[in-house]
């Protein structure tokens, strides 16, 4: 994008952008269509043994990721016989077996143990061939992605995150089991979503943190899209700096230089920030549980990039501050995500009055870009050319 | 009977869709209303004017005593729709809390404060009536249905067989034993767990389910109409002749259901005593269900000859009520959950279920379900 001469054309959205915020049926329709596309389902560290499991939510249904030695495996959480959910706790280790008849499942998602299935069923449990869903699970570093299959779902998860497939490597490398907290809000996740992808409401909403230096000047503002995401550099000056930044991943010589992130499609987040004199990475979702009801899910992390050489005392100082940054970070997470949270539910609140499209300024470009591509991911505008591989 | 019914999972699609969706809920309640529905007992309302509320096809509805005759009507006044009855239950006449019109035993609105000068007519002339409930009983049980041109058929031919049954168990001198309890799930789902008797290891570990699971050739069970029943020993016809001609006296375990959500079990409970017990699962919204439970003393049980086991009924007879109390809750709250957990992924369901030889009466329950709500045909009795 060209953000030396800020031309504040302003994008509208299609019409029916607003539809799934308060309609039930709609937000299904629209949560069984987002499930095709891969979403962060969890981490690497929530299931670091064979046998442990986790349970996540894909495209409105209940799922879960279990660990079998060192394949990741994914299944919807409902048993073929009764419709019954396997796993009925967030995460846990054991074989996957059904609580209501104590059916077992294989690793290819087969029930392989049946009681009394001969008698019961006439057959055995080979000729029954009663399978779970199976849901699609890739990972990128420590990051679970998953998707139900579809014939149109052929993409690979690297081909799907293009570019920000190495970034997103690079910033959870050596990453243990990173801190993190939720909150429930009272809104759509896409008001939520919105809101993450808006530098303009900072000075309104974020007046004694991001927003206490005034406005983002809008010449070293720079937004990338590529492939149905999008990301934001702040105060930077290079135009090429997603290439850049790639080029200089690779090579292992990157050092976050300003705050970026990046907003994967359809609710993954990732950024670096800078915390006192450290970075620290932070991972966000925005996980839809009905129409009007989202839960924030951060988690945070110190940068695994290398830092700039100090001088022994400087070094002293620094590694004593960082044994508190945790501290810091959770509470000004929390604080800014307590502000924006208060947003979006005042935003649901007349959500059902959201008629027409919003008027979208340049610091909010990334919105229009999102609900492009959300516009291609509900079938009702075709996937342009550029928009099918996630390479810039 | 005993083969593999893989092919009797007759579920459509759609056999879950008022399970998810209240819409569709809204729906199912209102062709189930006329059914034929246990609403309460006669015991409920001994004395003249006495009257209960109750739920039918998803609304309010009261039933009350006139002398020897027992009238519903929907619990909702003509003139602008205020509930007429805002208790579970109650005596005296029919008159709305909100501007005092007042009914008659037919439903018809005779006294109307300020009539002639407000509304311009007698109430005879104004003629509004409340929505009647057609009732019927069968021993102590008050069944209900709200009146549809092409619904005609009586309660003994809906009930078939099991009129004469419910006659002759249904009976108490005093009020029933009862409870009752809120469940999170759909009504199906709850009642479709009390016709699986293959759940038992699984859920019942130490009580139904301690011995394992059920031997396939001591099951048989038995259909008749929209309803079912598992009764060992004994054939459901055999059973009603001996009912009819007053000899039943029952020597195992038997546990009825009959369409759409009524349950009736009698069972020997402790030191040979035997008891009825009924349960309702009673709709209350799509994801919300009433569990209303009675149980009282088997009428003519079997008489016990040798004098050890008499004295150790008498004995434990006055214990039973409490025994009862405490253990029955415990098997109700394991199948309680294992339902509302089923109603977290409920929106999930879009097949149909794998249903073995132990989960056969499902099969026909939904048969059943959808030739009530109009999906199917009737299955042929």
């Amino acid at each position: 994008m060209d953000n030396k001469t800020p031309k504040a054309t302003i994008d509208a959205l299609s019409p029916t952008w607003a539809d799934a915020l308060t309609d039930p049926g709609a937000f299904t329709r629209e949560q069984s269509q987002l499930g095709h596309f891969w979403t962060f389902l969890g981490l690497t560290s929530d299931a670091p043994h064979d046998g442990d499991w986790f349970r996540a939510t894909l495209g409105g249904r209940s799922i879960f990721v279990q660990r079998f030695g060192e394949e990741l495996r994914g299944f919807e959480n409902k048993c073929v016989h009764r419709f019954f959910p396997l796993r009925t706790a967030d995460k846990g280790n054991g074989v996957i077996r059904c609580g209501f008849h104590h059916w077992q499942y294989n690793k290819e998602g087969r029930a392989v143990g049946i009681p009394m299935c001969q008698e019961l069923f006439g057959k055995t449990p080979r000729e029954l061939d009663a399978h779970l869903n199976i849901v699609e699970v890739a990972t990128c570093g420590m990051l679970i992605f998953g998707r139900f299959p579809a014939p149109h779902a052929t993409e690979t998860l690297e081909d799907y995150l293009g570019d920000s497939f190495e970034i997103l490597q690079a910033f959870c490398k050596g990453a243990k089991a990173p801190r993190h907290f939720s909150r429930l809000i009272k809104a759509n996740w896409k008001l939520c979503l919105h809101v993450a992808l808006d530098d303009y409401h900072i000075v309104a909403v974020h007046g004694d943190t991001f927003g206490k230096f005034g406005y983002l000047e809008q010449r070293v503002t720079r937004y990338f899209d590529f492939g149905m995401h999008s990301a934001f550099f702040n105060a930077c000056k290079d135009a090429d700096a997603l290439t850049t930044m790639l080029a200089a991943v690779r090579d292992g010589t990157y050092q976050p230089p300003t705050y970026r992130t990046f907003n994967i499609f359809p609710n993954f987040a990732a950024a670096h920030s800078d915390t006192l004199d450290r970075w620290y990475i932070t991972l966000h979702q925005y996980l839809p549980l009905s129409v009007d009801r989202t839960i924030w899910k951060i988690w945070y992390f110190p940068s695994p990039f290398p830092l700039p050489k100090k001088s022994w005392f400087r070094t002293l100082v620094s590694n004593y501050i960082a044994l508190w940054l945790p501290l810091a970070v959770r509470y000004y997470a929390g604080k800014v995500a307590s502000e924006d949270q208060q947003v979006c539910e005042r935003l649901q609140t007349i959500a059902s009055q959201a008629g027409g499209s919003p008027i979208i300024g340049l610091q909010e470009k990334r919105i229009a870009w999102f609900e492009r591509a959300y516009d291609i991911a509900m079938g009702a505008v075709p996937a342009r050319k550029r928009l099918k591989g996630g390479r810039a | 009977m005993n083969k593999p019914v893989q092919e009797k999972s007759v579920n459509g699609p759609d056999w879950a869709r008022a399970i998810a969706d209240p819409a569709a809920f809204a729906r199912e309640q209102e062709q189930l209303g006329h059914v034929w529905t246990v609403i309460g007992l006669t015991t409920d309302i001994p004395n003249d004017n006495d009257w209960f509320r109750a739920t039918l096809g998803g609304r309010s509805i009261f039933v009350q005593r006139f002398g020897g005759e027992l009238r519903g009507f929907e619990n909702k006044c003509a003139h602008r729709f205020y509930p007429l009855r805002t208790a579970d239950r109650g005596n005296g006449v029919i008159r709305c809390g909100f501007h005092h019109w007042q009914y008659n035993k037919d439903g018809l609105a005779v006294g109307i404060p300020k009539c002639q000068e407000l509304f311009g007519v007698t109430p005879r002339e104004l003629d509004a009536r409340l929505s009647p409930v057609e009732i019927e009983t069968c021993g102590i049980l008050i069944f209900g249905r709200f009146p549809r041109a092409d619904v005609k058929q009586s309660l003994l031919a809906f009930l078939g067989p099991g009129y004469d049954i419910i006659k002759a168990l249904c009976v108490a001198e005093k009020p029933p034993h009862y409870l009752e309890r809120k469940v999170a799930a759909n009504w199906k789902l709850c009642y479709q767990v009390t016709l699986d008797d293959y759940h038992i290891v699984a859920v019942h570990p130490d009580s139904f389910g301690k011995d394992g699971y059920m031997d396939v050739k001591r099951i048989r069970y038995f259909r008749f109409g929209a309803h079912s029943a598992f009764p060992e020993g004994v054939p459901i016809k055999r059973m009603a002749e001996l009912c009819a001609k007053g000899e039943y006296r029952p020597k195992h375990y038997c546990i009825m259901q009959y369409f759409p959500n009524l349950i009736m079990v009698h069972s020997p409970v402790v030191a040979y005593n035997w008891y009825v017990i009924i349960e309702q699962y009673v709709p209350q919204a799509y994801d919300r269900t009433l569990l209303r439970a009675w149980f009282f003393p088997l009428p003519n049980p079997h008489q016990l000859t040798q004098w050890w086991p008499r004295l150790k009924q008498k004995l434990a007879a006055p214990w039973v009520p409490l025994a009862m109390r405490l253990f029955w809750p415990k098997i109700l709250k394991e199948d309680h959950d294992v339902c509302e957990l089923q109603q977290t992924i409920a929106s999930q369901i879009d097949a149909a279920p794998i249903l073995g030889l132990q989960e056969e009466r499902i099969a026909w329950f939904e048969q059943s379900y959808q030739a009530a709500i109009g999906q199917a045909p009737a299955p042929k009795p």
